[in-house]
């Protein structure tokens, strides 16, 4: 138990920091070149690759099926739970997803910024805790299985 | 062949813009006669208004299953972002005029809340919006093309109220000019050419297409680069675009473009053609209208008399129908007829 908590944690943490790498990908592009969604989901596979580039992906085919992308991604969020994000995690994805290619780019980066804002403390905290409880986790993880061990002998 | 060819490629135009429309609409559109989607000019969305499509220049709203077929909010939405490939923000500039033209040149006006933003008003909260199916009109000008032809061609102005098919009878008349002129065009809404970038969709003959862009700095472009004989501007709707037709016609270009307008006595008291009209660019001015389904039009000649211009109208319209009326001259046709 102790060290798939452990796990969960750090699965959370690589979701999040391939999140925000993504953002600022997508953040960059917008500001710098307008570049249409679909050639900024080909960039985020070359450049960067990872969950965040699945779950983009992903919902850019769901939304070629005729939806919207905020419509798209909320069909798509159960990929996000799957990668370990917590609630407030997919909240903080749901907020980008809404103005995604939506709004003008102002409007978006505006939207990114704070999403960035609130991804890094998430993973700074994330990784304070893991510092704090990580080889806590391991070592009840550890104890545990000995004692499962020794109880089926 | 040509009667044939056109309804074959306005069915492809009709199918390429129906699959803009959401899954429900599209279903809708297709519960429409063949006729009547060959004649298709338009599809019209308005929020929690019954969808329609305009055939023939009638609005007609489509039922399905004897319900008449209500559009939603988010089917808009849905067309939007489709049209922008979900990607608003490359698609700014042409919004804030409000239209997106997509591939096949179909242009798709819009309708909201204007909003000021940091680039300058923009369209915002789209609740109506209208598809207009591009087509190619394969011979559609070629009865008006003797009649521009003759003695050389001079500059024309070829004007109609929306909706009647000015665009059209440009582009025909374009590809059939470029067979004895050297003949560019400023596609600044992307209509003509049908297409955004790479080859044109449409058939433009010879022409040499610039697309997008601001009028005048593509008509300076292409006088400068491209040594036009004639250049084609489709839509003349301000004073900078009259500014860089004036400016560009002391080079020698003659011009071939169109602009809106109900009837000559209207668009010569117009203040924004006056200027054009007194300047005397545009010596025959071509009016389209419809009859009985077919395209008409009227021809208009520049009569100078001790200083004085006069606009000299023929007494009879000239049928040029939709394509398959011009189709028997257009067989035998020979290069530059």
């Amino acid at each position: 138990m102790g060290i798939s908590l452990n796990r969960d944690m750090r699965e959370r943490r690589r979701a999040l920091k391939s999140h925000i790498e993504a953002l600022y990908l997508i953040k960059s592009e917008l500001i710098f070149k307008n570049t249409p969604l679909k050639a900024i989901i080909s960039l985020l596979d070359e450049k960067c690759g990872g969950r965040a580039c699945d779950f983009y992906r992903v919902t850019y085919d769901y939304a070629e099926r005729g939806l919207t992308f905020s419509k798209a991604a909320e069909k798509n969020y159960s990929m996000l739970k799957k990668d370990g994000l917590t609630k407030e995690d997919i909240e903080i994805i749901r907020t980008v997803c809404g103005v995604l290619g939506r709004y003008d780019a102002a409007a978006q980066v505006e939207m990114i910024n704070k999403a960035l804002e609130r991804l890094n403390e998430a993973l700074s905290a994330l990784n304070t805790e893991l510092a704090a409880k990580g080889k806590l986790y391991r070592a009840i993880g550890a104890t545990t299985g000995i004692v499962l061990a020794l109880i089926v002998i | 062949m040509n009667k044939s060819f056109n309804k074959k490629e306005a069915m492809k135009s009709y199918i390429l813009a129906a699959n803009l429309l959401p899954e429900r609409l599209w279903r809708a559109a297709f519960s429409v006669s063949e006729e009547e989607r060959i004649g298709a000019e338009e599809f019209r969305l308005r929020a929690g208004r019954p969808f329609a499509i305009v055939i023939s220049g009638v609005q007609k709203e489509i039922s399905q299953n004897g319900e008449t077929v209500l559009t939603r909010q988010e089917e808009i939405d849905a067309v939007v972002a489709k049209a922008t490939e979900w990607s608003f923000h490359s698609w700014e500039d042409q919004v804030r005029q409000g239209f997106i033209t997509v591939k096949g040149g179909h242009r798709i006006g819009l309708c909201g809340s204007i909003v000021k933003g940091e680039r300058g008003e923009t369209i915002d909260s789209i609740s109506s919006l209208n598809i207009r199916i591009a087509k190619q009109v394969t011979g559609s000008g070629l009865a008006l093309l003797g009649r521009l032809t003759e003695g050389g061609f001079k500059d024309a102005l070829i004007m109609s109220p929306p909706g009647v098919g000015k665009t059209t009878v440009l582009r025909d008349l374009c590809r059939l000019l470029s067979r004895r002129y050297r003949v560019a065009v400023a596609d600044c809404r992307y209509e003509i050419g049908g297409g955004i970038s790479g080859p044109p969709v449409f058939d433009l003959g010879r022409c040499d297409l610039m697309r997008g862009g601001e009028k005048g700095s593509v008509i300076n472009m292409l006088t400068r680069s491209m040594s036009p004989e004639i250049i084609a501007v489709d839509e003349i709707t301000c004073r900078e675009d009259i500014e860089a037709i004036e400016e560009a016609s002391y080079t020698g270009c003659a011009f071939l473009a169109t602009a809106h307008g109900g009837c000559m006595e209207d668009a010569v008291r117009r203040p924004l053609y006056k200027r054009l009209f007194e300047a005397g660019i545009f010596k025959k001015v071509v009016f389209l209208d419809r009859f009985c389904g077919e395209r008409i039009c009227r021809i208009y000649e520049r009569d100078e008399n001790n200083g004085q211009a006069d606009w000299r109208g023929d007494d009879n319209c000239l049928l040029l129908g939709n394509g398959d009326i011009a189709e028997q001259g257009y067989e035998g046709a020979p290069e530059g007829a």
